[in-house]
């Protein structure tokens, strides 16, 4: 929106919630992976030293 | 086929041909809106002689519609008649962006990425928070589907007669007043997807992440979920956070509508989840509404939100001054311990100890090895 000279434009403003659920369902899907990935990480890291500790 | 030049004044010359007689007269002109991030957008304004506010109607969408094939016509007639529809029934009453006194209380913050805006804040006052910046409006009021505001322009801070600072510490105040909420990511999407509770069987509640002890994902947002990344600026609710997490934690700029918190987890370098929040912003983030495309940390000693690569710097100089300072210690009792030192002292004890010996009228005799295990 806007009016008169000099003065600010007026915004209507608003979120999609469409667009948020996304945004929200992308964030947890990707930490997710992230957390099985680090989980793993871990695991074969602590496997590898566990290995080596044995040799 | 039109490129967007000769759309827009298609557009402009053909819409009055739809419009209803009361805009035989109305003043059509098109102007370029610098929105967040720089976004450039083509405005078209219909404004009628008797009203002092007009609704910007802007074309880019409809180009789009255009180049996948909806006949010129069609938009046209659409775009009239959503100029219809937004008809202001009375004048718009300027003071409530021109008269302090009716401003101040409405005045919000809002955060944005600082380098993506360099045009955008040009004209508007601003405070940098990290790579970020803080920007002021006026929330003329709304509801939860969206809400009126009015950038506050270094134009408009002039005419009120207040400092930059003091519009800071306004908007930061009235922020402080607002429902800011903080809720684990999973009651956030509860309350998307299921408003009147979840009924039993209902498949899309499979969707949703399960019930945590500790909830490794939450959701900082004011209560419309509008422009509410600020929320990082309240201290005591980010206080409040850390308390609840235990000290330091981790900040994803979501959005410039709320931004997503991790408790620190050791396992997750900051690297990995940079891209995520990259990846994110990529493939599911408008582009006017990117916060950022780094990691935040929330410092519970300093009380304050540092970049996360910064966070590491300062993490590495406070072990450094650690040690410095254990050494230290170290390095004053030194000298204490040599002056004492056992090495030092033997010659005079030895003396110390064959001159009691001589003196004894009894000497004890040497312990032999057995007599010592005996």
């Amino acid at each position: 929106m806007t009016e008169m000279k000099n003065l600010p434009q007026v915004e209507a403003e608003s979120v999609s919630r469409g667009a948020q659920r996304a945004r929200y369902t992308a964030y947890m899907q990707g930490y997710r992976k992230l957390e099985q990935k680090a989980k793993a990480d871990k695991e074969s890291r602590e496997k590898a030293a566990r290995m080596g500790g044995a040799v | 086929m039109m490129d967007f030049d000769e759309f827009k004044e298609q557009v402009a010359k053909e819409v009055k041909r739809f419009l209803p007689e009361k805009y035989d007269n109305a003043e059509i002109t098109l102007q370029e809106v610098t929105k967040n991030n720089d976004q450039q957008l083509t405005g078209l304004m219909i404004k009628t002689e008797d009203t002092n506010i007009a609704p910007n109607i802007y074309l880019e969408g409809y180009f789009e519609q255009y180049q996948d094939g909806k006949d010129i016509e069609d938009i046209v007639r659409n775009i009239a008649d959503v100029r219809v529809k937004h008809e202001m029934s009375q004048d718009f009453d300027v003071s409530k962006l021109t008269d302090f006194d009716q401003v101040k209380d409405h005045i919000i913050c809002k955060l944005v990425n600082a380098e993506m805006n360099t045009d955008y804040l040009a004209d508007k006052p601003h405070t940098i928070v990290e790579d970020l910046a803080v920007i002021y409006a006026i929330d003329l009021g709304g509801s939860n589907d969206g809400h009126m505001t009015a950038p506050i322009t270094d134009r408009l801070l002039e005419s009120y007669g207040i400092t930059e600072q003091e519009l800071h510490d306004i908007a930061i105040h009235n922020l402080a007043e607002s429902q800011i909420e903080f809720k684990t990511m999973r009651d956030v999407l509860v309350d998307m997807m299921f408003p009147d509770g979840i009924q039993e069987g209902d498949p899309r509640a499979f969707m949703l992440p399960p019930e945590e002890e500790n909830p490794s994902m939450y959701v900082l947002s004011n209560s419309d979920k509008l422009n509410g990344a600020a929320a990082i600026l309240d201290s005591k609710t980010m206080e409040d956070i850390s308390e609840k997490l235990g000290g330091d934690f981790i900040v994803l700029p979501s959005s410039i509508h709320e931004v997503i918190v991790l408790p620190v987890n050791e396992d997750m370098d900051r690297q990995t989840l940079e891209a995520m929040v990259q990846d994110v912003n990529a493939g599911q983030v408008a582009p006017e509404e990117r916060l950022s495309d780094h990691v935040y940390m929330y410092d519970s000693q300093a009380k304050e939100l540092i970049r996360a690569d910064k966070m590491e710097e300062r993490q590495q100089q406070r072990a450094e001054a650690q040690k410095e300072a254990k050494a230290a210690e170290r390095g004053e009792k030194k000298p204490e311990r040599e002056r004492v030192s056992m090495k030092q002292k033997l010659p005079e004890k030895q003396a110390e100890v064959a001159k009691n010996e001589a003196s004894r009228e009894h000497p004890v005799p040497a312990k032999t090895k057995e007599t010592a295990l005996a």
